[in-house]
């Protein structure tokens, strides 16, 4: 899944742990959703925005990956 | 001195108890490689628990390790697909032992492919049910 969580750590000046010791994770979880490699779950991502101050919409760019899952099951 | 995992501090005072039987025994009845390595494992995992019993910070990582979703997830995932990897090749194997025996007519190795086919179904009936117990639960 795509996902806003590395640019807007880095405007926040903020390191991976110090995310993941706001949001309750490892640092581990926070590496995968940047690397796109995990999808977080609902409440994680209401964590995460909450701490950067957006929504969970902005911050999962749900509008783009809503699109990019409808092309996926266009092409099936 | 505040416990901050019990479940942590039982493990560890059991691992310790067992390392230190392990090491009387060695006085006792003598060293061998075996015994040191699993003496020496057994008062390593001992202490590394019961630390992380009395450490509040070290309980908080730990506790954070095992409520991660991700981490979970993951766990959920690799025992899913162990399980399944396992019932195949139990089926493989029981299909093969009950030719081979059939085949040679040993009572022997279809009683081997038996076993297997018996440890098959329960595989079987326990995905099942736990499939049936998920739908109605999920």
């Amino acid at each position: 899944m795509i996902t806003k969580v590395k640019d807007l750590r880095n405007k926040a000046n903020m390191t991976q742990q110090q995310l993941a010791d706001l949001v309750y994770v490892s640092s581990r979880t926070i590496i995968s959703i940047e690397k796109e490699q995990y999808s977080p779950s609902l409440m994680l991502a209401y964590r995460m925005a909450k701490v950067f101050e957006t929504t969970v919409e902005d911050l999962c760019c749900l509008q783009v990956n809503k699109e990019l899952e409808d092309k996926q099951r266009e092409d099936l | 001195m505040k416990i901050y995992d019990k479940k942590k501090l039982v493990y560890g005072i059991m691992s310790l108890l067992l390392g230190l039987t392990l090491l009387t025994l060695g006085f006792l009845k003598g060293f061998d490689v075996k015994r040191i390595i699993l003496c020496v494992l057994m008062l390593v995992i001992g202490i590394g628990e019961l630390f992380i019993s009395i450490n509040k910070e070290a309980a908080k990582k730990e506790h954070l390790e095992e409520s991660d979703e991700r981490n979970r997830l993951i766990s959920l995932t690799s025992t899913s697909k162990a399980f399944h990897i396992a019932k195949n090749i139990n089926f493989v194997l029981m299909l093969f032992f009950l030719i081979v025996g059939a085949k040679q007519e040993v009572q022997l190795i279809m009683g081997v492919g038996m076993g297997f086919a018996f440890s098959f179904s329960v595989m079987m009936f326990t995905d099942i049910f736990s499939s049936i117990y998920y739908e109605k639960h999920m």
